[in-house]
């Protein structure tokens, strides 16, 4: 099957009074692997469903390609689910399991076993084919899972938390297996989770979602470097929040006053009025260290409260001189430049992102 | 727990287990009695009232006669329980908990309530007493316990099979058929076994609803009032055997996860 383009046009889902979803409107092009992430409780299940035909939406259209499907049932939409639970069905084998949705498509007995020999070699899962779901591995269970869903060749994949069930190692392997199955078969992928890594390592455009919208979509390297939210700048990695007050405004950088202490930064996103509180944020990592005062307007003085040696990396708890804590992540190389006691530290103007929300 | 109460509650446990099994053990020990009468002295054992049961034509075709009705009446019970379990736990409709109500009351009637109030009916709709008012009476009877059954089943099955089903391509009838009928199929077993016990061992139906030809417990019932021989703890024997060992395979499928 080809694969469509899906959009979502103005979605809304209410459950009695309670907004689960709201006003979402959002175009997935082919072949990209797309993650939805966000907090437990988001909306981000309720989302797929809807994409998957098991919930209708309160508002809104679903569109695949240039079929409306809003009111399709998920029988007759051409887009298949791997569950949080696997779901595979007990009664079955494995193979049984791959040929379902093939036989309701009404493939001969000749092409579906074709097909579901072609999957199980693809997964790795020959010689699993007469074996029942309980007794495979985690691992096994989810590869069987997803040969079952690509099996009618959906025009889209949807999955819900497929790796919540794998302990942290295997889930490690399974993402990067994921995603090159993902490569390999050039299938869209809308993937669901709640862990912002597993987010960042395996997907071409990111969705981050809070209370039942869609807080900022993006590349992970975008949305890891431009938070346009504090949501988003403190849900993906680590960051430092500086509640600064607006100076004023020089050119494209915004002048900002963190507690006596000038920071320079862009902001992407609305226009900063002076005297107005916002947020910057940086990454520990992107902070520059000297060990000596630099020749900058903006370098200031930082006391070392904890030097946490990580391996390739060492993390700086620190300190300014009003008491206002940094976390400051260096390559370990350039950690053994630093003293102990103090260290000097500025914060470019091209790292530090301004946000009014 | 002190020793001494320990003691005690051991004694009690052990006199219950006797008071249970003493009857039962004089009971199949008489059937082997090698004399007309029941009751001790024994003084030698044979299998003569065993072969006397088998080459009774008469008790065979009750026997028969019993165990149609038992089919029957759990083919009925566990269609239409399955029905109404499916219809309970998952369709949404007003009323919901009145057909509950409605559908399990039978199992909490007195026998003899139900029994009667059976035979009023199934005569206002013209069904005389004998086999067929037997088996409806019986499949009523058994019906709320299949449902039951049923429900607890469904309710352990995940959502999401059903789910995956529908998302590759099945409609509720064939999800119903290929995902939802295989994961109740061992509890249905279950219940359906409980239900032919349950039939064969019933007294006041079969009597109230029963035509000229008798179950298998009327029958025994009636030969108790001409006089007992050992004849009788025979058949009663090979019935304890059946239903002990149906019994307990009923209760491992049942609790099967
Ligand atoms: N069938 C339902 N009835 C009522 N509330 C629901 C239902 N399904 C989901 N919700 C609510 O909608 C919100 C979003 O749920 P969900 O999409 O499952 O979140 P997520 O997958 O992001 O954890 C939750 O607060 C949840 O309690
Ligand atoms: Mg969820």
């Amino acid at each position: 099957m080809k694969n469509a383009t899906v959009s979502l046009v103005d979605i809304s889902k209410k459950y009695g009074s309670f907004v689960a979803v709201e006003k979402i409107n959002l175009t997935i092009q082919p072949g990209d692997f797309v993650t939805l992430l966000g907090p437990s409780g988001c909306g981000k299940s309720t989302t797929l469903r809807i994409l998957g035909g098991f919930e209708t939406p309160t508002t809104g259209q679903v569109f695949l390609g240039d079929d409306d499907v809003t009111n399709i049932p998920p029988n007759r939409r051409n887009v298949n689910m791997v569950f949080q639970d696997y779901a595979l069905f007990p009664h079955m084998t494995c193979g049984r399991n791959i040929a379902f949705g093939l036989e309701l498509k009404g493939k001969t007995k000749a092409e579906t076993e074709a097909r579901v020999d072609e999957l199980l070699e693809f997964m790795q899962l020959t010689g699993f084919k007469d074996r029942k779901p309980e007794e495979l591995s985690g691992g096994q269970r989810q590869r069987v899972a997803l040969a079952r869903a690509l099996a009618p060749d959906p025009s889209v994949l949807l999955l819900d938390e497929p790796l919540g069930a794998l302990d942290a190692k295997l889930r490690k392997q399974v993402q990067i297996e994921l995603k090159s199955i993902q490569k390999r078969t050039g299938k869209t992928f809308i993937f669901v989770t709640h862990d912002q890594e597993e987010a960042l390592t395996m997907s071409d455009r990111v969705l981050v979602m809070n209370k039942g919208r869609i807080e900022q979509a993006g590349s992970p390297k975008d949305l890891y470097s431009h938070p346009e939210s504090r949501f988003v700048a403190e849900f993906i990695g680590e960051t430092n929040m500086l509640e600064c007050g607006v100076k004023g405004i020089d050119g494209k950088q915004v002048v900002l006053d963190w507690f006596g202490t000038e920071l320079r930064g862009d902001c992407r996103k609305g226009s900063p009025t002076p005297g107005q509180k916002v947020g910057a944020v940086i990454r520990p990592e992107n902070i520059t260290c000297y060990s000596n005062k630099p020749e900058s307007s903006l370098a200031f003085e930082l006391n070392i409260d904890q030097r946490i040696f990580k391996g390739s990396s060492t993390t700086f708890e620190a300190r300014s001189s009003k008491g206002q804590s940094l976390t400051i992540t260096l390559d370990s190389i350039r950690a053994d430049e630093i003293g102990t006691e103090k260290m000097w530290v500025v914060l470019k103007p091209e790292y530090l992102s301004i946000l009014l929300n | 727990m002190t020793r001494h109460t320990r003691l005690i509650m051991q004694m009690v446990y052990w006199a219950f287990v006797l008071y249970l099994f003493i009857p039962l053990s004089l009971m199949v020990l008489m059937g082997f009695k090698d004399s007309k009468f029941i009751g001790f002295p024994i003084k030698s054992l044979t299998l003569h009232w065993y072969k006397v049961v088998i080459q009774d034509l008469e008790l065979m075709s009750v026997f028969a006669y019993s165990f149609t009705i038992a089919i029957s009446s759990t083919v009925l019970a566990i269609i239409i329980g399955t029905w109404a379990a499916m219809l309970l736990s998952q369709a949404k409709f007003k009323g919901k908990i009145i057909v509950f109500a409605l559908i399990t009351l039978p199992a909490v009637l007195p026998g003899i309530i139900s029994a009667i109030a059976l035979r009023i009916y199934s005569q206002t709709l013209g069904i005389e007493p004998g086999m067929t008012a037997v088996i409806l009476g019986h499949t009523v009877h058994n019906v709320p316990f299949v449902t039951l059954v049923g429900m607890a089943r469904l309710n352990s099955q995940p959502m999401s099979h059903v789910e995956a089903a529908q998302d590759l391509g099945a409609d509720n009838v064939i999800s119903f058929f290929r995902i939802t009928l295989p994961y109740l199929t061992p509890a249905l077993v279950g219940a359906g076994i409980f239900c032919m016990l349950t039939s064969f061992d019933d007294f006041v139906r079969s009597f109230f609803l029963g035509g000229y030809e008798p179950t298998l417990p009327v029958y025994i019932f009636s030969q108790l009032r001409t006089g007992m021989s050992p004849e009788i703890n025979a058949i009663s024997s090979v019935v304890l055997v059946i239903t002990a060992v149906m019994g307990l395979a009923a209760e491992r499928l049942m609790r099967r996860k």
